[in-house]
């Protein structure tokens, strides 16, 4: 139990769970803009592993870091509108668009690649530069907390900021009330004029920059090239901590931070010989077992009006 | 309007045209884009189209890959059929070859009773992964898309802790589990190719779900929920039920699918993470337009793909991943209710016309 | 400036499927008065105020608001002239605060963010202004539906509209809520607002305003003054009936009685009482028809006998079991059959086939099977028989039912509810926007049942059709029963509509008899 405990009561461990975490908020805040606007998230996997390919490639091509990051925004801005065209305007079943974009990202990426790397696994012999670490003046010299919270990756503060960017937008501006109406009562928000569809592509245009950024994260901050199936699933975690969330940017925050706690630990465990795979379980079991009871509480209480 | 009524409707066509739309566009976009990038365009193609045909060996792959699709298309046709998107079947897949790993591995009865334990118990090893998102959705109304992916990967980690803690064999890599007894795989039908056993039970099975589905009040009623869940709930069915049943054998046919797969084609347990075996039973379950006689067709059509498109990457400069592109566009295509609806639109006109006309 | 506020001139409008829902309908609004619009369901209200607000496209007619043409002008536009409707099913979003909802569309800003301070300062002095009492804090979701409609009141007022539209506010208020929004309409016409107020509740309508206009099956009737008009007057042009068809019917022979309902209360999901106290029985050979202007509880009373609702008071006694504690299956098993009310969500599912629907209560018969297993064969003979005896025109049993005409689709629940040969048969609406020639047939088919001694509980909006058909009627008002009448000829039509419309109201006793 002590040696658990040495493991992770360390900034060390704390730091790892910061950057862990980074690539599922990301993705946990790319899903709360879908849901917001009222449109399924289930395709960011696929968003989000094609910008992770993106990236590297912009960044190789244009031999500069924030080419790349542009990039991967840009492509996930498109992915976004292409699967909008899909479902708004071809009247394609969101979910099965979904998960034909993923199916399609996991080809596309491979196929790309091989032809810009010249291999099938990885970006790893292009020479991309990445998105640094920066240290923070005068906090990175306060004991702990500096180790902490200093020296991590850009896109990582970004996250952060943006998660408190996104609390604003949403909770404090005209355009976030309106994205919140249209996806949740679009009828309501047409009958005082509201221009549905305008606001359903704005929504998939910010949904699409946060999966692009995820994407980048991974491949430009977290490794320094595109692995293929990179995003592993992260999409769908970022779905699972938005729904854990409930919706909350903050909420949204803590689930992911829970995600990345487990998944730190699974790490760390591993070292010390305990069943790391069922420790992998726990997040995923938590999701499962909060959003039952969330959604048991909220049909009772629907059935009790 | 004795001739009338003898007449078919067009309407079915229509959907049938909407698959071979699908396929043909994506097909052609296949050779556009090799003719495009490919140095040797006319040897790609060839072995991409025709290539599976020009050896047993290469024919029996095809078949070979045919069956784990069959299953999960199987499994997708029955998950979706009360109108649920239960995505479970992709951890049933993999948790139905856990299970049967441990009890292949554990029993130590005679080897052909142990394999038809173990299956069954993959089998029900999947019916409790495909039941519990079902089971979450009728007793708490919980998201079934969300509580399934969720679960998917409870399964894979569980899975491989089972595999890694008690089954791994210590001269493999960690994940591969102890080879199984000759005795206990699937017997090989043909010489030169893996086709076995599994194939027959794979039919039995298609021909079990047609049965459900046709000729079973059962498949009649899940059916009926997934089309208008009031107007079930109206005629007397208890919906409740139905969803969790209809789960249950979709989760059976894909942990059985699971067992079979492991056992057919290979001597120990191997996966490293999901198969996506489950995600492809999507598009099988589309393509047959979720009806199972169709599914045969439906696998045959993305395994002759995917060896088709193994082969050309082998043989050119073309990566087989390809395919998954083609997957894509084929789901989008087909389920784009927009796409030909104005076509459906004139020939409903159409036979309301005809159909006053002869009245 | 004009007295007149608002004129719709001669306005019609045809319907794609030839139904006329306006017809040369004019509608004169004065400035600074409440002017009611009244008619049944299906007179043409909703068609003229979608017409009003550019929702629809009139084939002719001119809308003039204050001197100006609304012609071909946009929802979003007809705002900004200054009308604002309120309608009856609400237009909020339910995750968002009061003031949020208020300010949609039109958000005070203050830089890039909402000047909230300024919304909620803007909610409360309307909400003061007009005796609105709202928090504008609150979640929507979590108010009552009386403060959901002040909330509409005040997004139409934020919005500076001169001319309110409320349709059919009342329905969903309890009385004293009713009675604090008329206090508050009426402080609204002191303001200088106008309203048009859309109702069926001639008390209501008597109560608040000013002039009367009343629509009837698409048509304008006439236009009156509230002051001059008696209670019994407004019924009389409100509750015609268009005699479209006759019926001819044996006299009935009353026998045993079949179902016995005892003091049935049941409140919706709203925490409204929409059935307070009911009793009553059917005997076989009987064609109860319960009348009552639509929204009155006729619709729940029926759907809770069949089961459809959990949470119902009192006893449903159906030859001696209570079919409130029992499944809709096990209450069809008992011989009871239903109509619904809405073909297309409950009735049928359109995308199958016609042999599908009419099989959804029997699929588990021994009937349809060889050696356990469905036999198509037989499914087929039995759907075709019943293609055939009720006259359903298709192309064949495997038609999608989606694609038959109303007329034709009613007629699948009816053979299908008919032939499980039921004791009791709940027809809910069962002639609905159907051609008369269905309608005709369904009518025959309801007196057959009646002749072989069957029990039928018949609800209708349709007074003409609760007239024709049935033995005894009870009339509903406010989910109670406000009349019941053993031999139907002996309560004249005007008579009637004095006991829907609320103006008379038998004593409890004469009622639960």
């Amino acid at each position: 139990m002590s040696a658990f405990l040495q493991t992770i009561l360390t900034p060390d461990f704390v730091f790892t769970v910061i950057r862990v975490m980074t690539p599922i908020l990301f993705a946990a805040l790319s899903c709360m803009v879908f849901t917001k606007g009222g449109i399924d998230s289930i395709g960011i996997e696929g968003i989000m592993l094609i910008c992770s390919m993106t990236g590297p490639v912009f960044s190789y091509l244009t031999q500069s870091a924030i080419g790349g990051v542009i990039g991967a925004i840009v492509t996930g801005i498109l992915l976004a509108f292409l699967f909008g065209y899909v479902t708004l305007q071809l009247k394609a079943v969101e979910i099965l668009a979904g998960i034909a974009l993923n199916t399609m990202a996991s080809g596309l990426t491979i196929f790309v690649i091989y032809y810009v790397a010249g291999e099938k696994g990885s970006t790893q012999s292009l020479f991309s530069p990445v998105v640094p670490n920066i240290e923070i003046p005068v906090l990175s010299s306060i004991p702990i907390l500096g180790d902490i919270l200093s020296g991590h990756n850009i896109l990582t503060y970004l996250a952060i900021i943006l998660t408190f960017v996104l609390a604003y937008v949403f909770y404090s501006t005209p355009l976030g009330l309106r994205i919140r109406s249209v996806g949740e009562n679009a009828q309501a928000a047409a009958s005082v004029g509201i221009n549905v569809m305008k606001y359903k592509y704005i929504t998939l245009a910010i949904a699409g920059t946060l999966a692009g950024l995820g994407g980048a994260f991974m491949s430009m901050g977290y490794v320094s090239f595109f692995s293929k199936e990179m995003i592993a699933g992260r999409g769908f975690i970022g779905m699972a901590a938005e729904a854990m969330g409930m919706g909350n940017p903050f909420g949204i925050f803590l689930a992911s931070g829970l995600f990345g706690i487990a998944d730190s630990l699974a790490v760390r465990l591993q070292l010390l010989n305990f069943p790391t795979q069922l420790i992998q379980t726990i997040p995923y079991m938590i999701t499962i077992i909060a959003i039952s009871i969330y959604s048991y509480k909220r049909s009772k209480r629907e059935k009790k009006l | 309007m004795k001739a009338i009524a003898k007449k078919r409707s067009k309407l079915g066509l229509v959907e049938a045209l909407r698959t071979c739309v699908a396929v043909g566009v994506s097909l052609l976009l296949v050779c556009i884009v090799v003719f495009i990038i490919s140095a040797t365009p006319g040897a790609a193609l060839f072995d991409f189209l025709i290539g599976p045909l020009t050896s047993l060996r290469r024919f029996g792959n095809v078949i070979e890959a045919c069956v784990p699709l069959m299953f999960t298309g199987l499994s997708v046709i029955l998950l979706q059929r009360a109108g649920l998107f239960n995505l479970a079947m992709e951890g049933a897949f993999f948790i139905g070859s856990v299970a049967a790993t441990a009890f292949a591995l554990t029993l130590g009865l005679p080897d052909k009773l142990n394999l038809i334990v173990a299956l069954i118990m993959a089998s029900l090893a999947g019916a409790i992964v495909c039941g519990i998102p079902a089971l979450l959705k009728v007793k708490c109304n919980a998201n079934v898309l969300v509580t399934s992916l969720m679960l998917n990967y409870v399964c894979l980690y569980f899975g491989m802790w089972i595999i890694v803690d008690f089954f791994a064999d210590p001269g493999m890599s960690s994940n591969y589990s102890y080879a199984f007894p000759e005795g206990m795989l699937l017997t090989k039908l043909f010489p030169k190719t893996r086709i076995n056993t599994g194939i027959l039970i794979c039919a039995a099975c298609i021909f079990l779900v047609w049965l459900l589905l046709n000729k079973t009040s059962f498949g009649y009623k899940v059916t009926m929920v997934g089309k208008n869940e009031r107007m079930a709930r109206y005629s007397g069915m208890n919906i409740g039920q139905l969803i969790i049943g209809s789960s249950l054998i979709g989760g059976v046919l894909a942990g059985l699918g699971g067992g079979v797969d492991l056992f057919g084609m290979y001597p120990r347990f191997q996966y490293s993470g999901l198969p996506g075996y489950g995600w492809d039973g999507i598009l099988i379950a589309i393509v047959a337009r979720h009806k199972a006689q169709y599914v045969p067709f439906a696998a045959l059509f993305l395994a002759y793909l995917r060896i088709g498109a193994d082969i050309m990457s082998r043989n050119n400069d073309i990566p087989s991943e390809m395919i998954k592109i083609i997957q894509a566009i084929v789901i989008v295509l087909i389920s784009a209710q927009a796409i030909l609806s104005n076509y459906r639109r004139s020939i409903v006109v159409q036979e309301a016309k005809e159909y006053e006309q002869e009245v | 400036m004009e007295k007149e506020i608002l004129k719709m001139k001669q306005i019609t409008k045809i319907y794609g499927n030839g139904v006329i829902a306006n017809k040369d309908v004019s509608l004169t609004v004065n400035r600074g008065e409440i002017h009611a619009l009244m008619g049944e369901n299906g007179a043409g209200k909703s068609t003229l105020m979608k017409i009003l607000f550019g929702f629809e496209d009139k084939d002719s007619g001119e809308i003039l608001f204050d001197g100006q043409n609304l012609d071909g002008k946009k929802p979003a536009e007809i705002i900004e002239c200054g009308i604002g409707m309120v309608h009856q099913h609400f237009m909020l979003v339910e995750s968002l605060r009061v003031y949020e909802n208020v300010i949609l569309g039109m958000e005070p800003k203050k830089g890039l963010s909402t000047d909230k301070e300024a919304a909620i300062k803007m909610v409360k002095e309307l909400s003061e202004k007009y005796n609105l009492s709202v928090d504008p804090m609150a979640k929507v979701s979590d108010i009552s539906v009386g403060l959901k409609q002040k909330v509409e009141l005040i997004k139409v007022l934020a919005r500076n509209a001169r001319l309110l539209i409320l349709d059919e506010p009342t329905a969903v208020l309890t009385p004293q809520e009713t009675e604090e929004l008329f206090e508050q309409l009426l402080l609204l016409k002191k303001n200088g607002h106008t309203i048009i107020f859309i109702s069926h509740k001639i008390k209501e309508v008597k109560q608040i305003c000013d002039r009367i206009t009343v629509l009837r099956r698409g048509r304008l009737v006439g236009t009156m003054d509230a002051a001059n008009a008696t209670e019994e007057e407004i019924s009389k042009f409100m509750v015609g009936r268009d005699v479209v068809l006759k019926m001819d019917k044996k006299p009935a022979a009353f026998g045993e009685t079949l179902l016995k309902v005892e003091n049935l209360s049941f409140e919706n999901k709203d925490k409204k009482k929409v059935l307070n106290n009911v009793n009553f029985e059917v005997k076989r050979g009987q064609i109860l028809g319960i009348a009552g202007v639509e929204g009155n509880g006729q619709n729940e009373l029926a759907e809770c006998i069949f089961g459809f609702h959990k949470g119902v008071e009192g006893k449903v006694l159906f030859e001696g079991k209570n079919l409130l504690e029992e499944s809709i299956r096990q209450i069809r098993e008992n011989g009871v059959s239903y109509i619904p009310e809405d073909r297309l969500s409950t009735g049928v599912a359109t995308k199958v086939s016609i042999w599908e629907n009419l099989v959804s209560d029997r699929i588990d018969s021994k009937l349809l099977r060889v050696k356990r297993l469905l036999s198509q064969k037989k499914i087929q003979e039995m759907s075709q028989q019943l293609i055939k005896d009720y006259t359903i025109l298709c192309r064949n049993e495997n038609q999608e039912v989606g694609m038959l005409s109303g007329g034709n689709m009613q007629k699948v629940v009816v053979a299908r509810e008919f032939s499980a040969n039921p004791d009791l048969l709940i027809a809910n609406q069962p002639t609905r926007g159907i051609d008369v020639g269905a309608n005709e047939f369904i009518w025959k088919r309801i007196i057959e049942l009646r002749d072989q001694g069957k029990a039928i509980m018949l609800v209708s909006a349709d007074l003409n059709e609760v007239l024709e058909l049935s033995d005894s009627i009870m009339v509903m008002c406010d989910g109670e029963v406000a009349g019941y009448f053993e031999d139907s000829k002996e309560v004249s039509e005007y008579e009637l509509g004095l006991y829907m419309l609320g103006l008379k109201k038998q004593g409890q006793e004469v009622a639960a008899e």
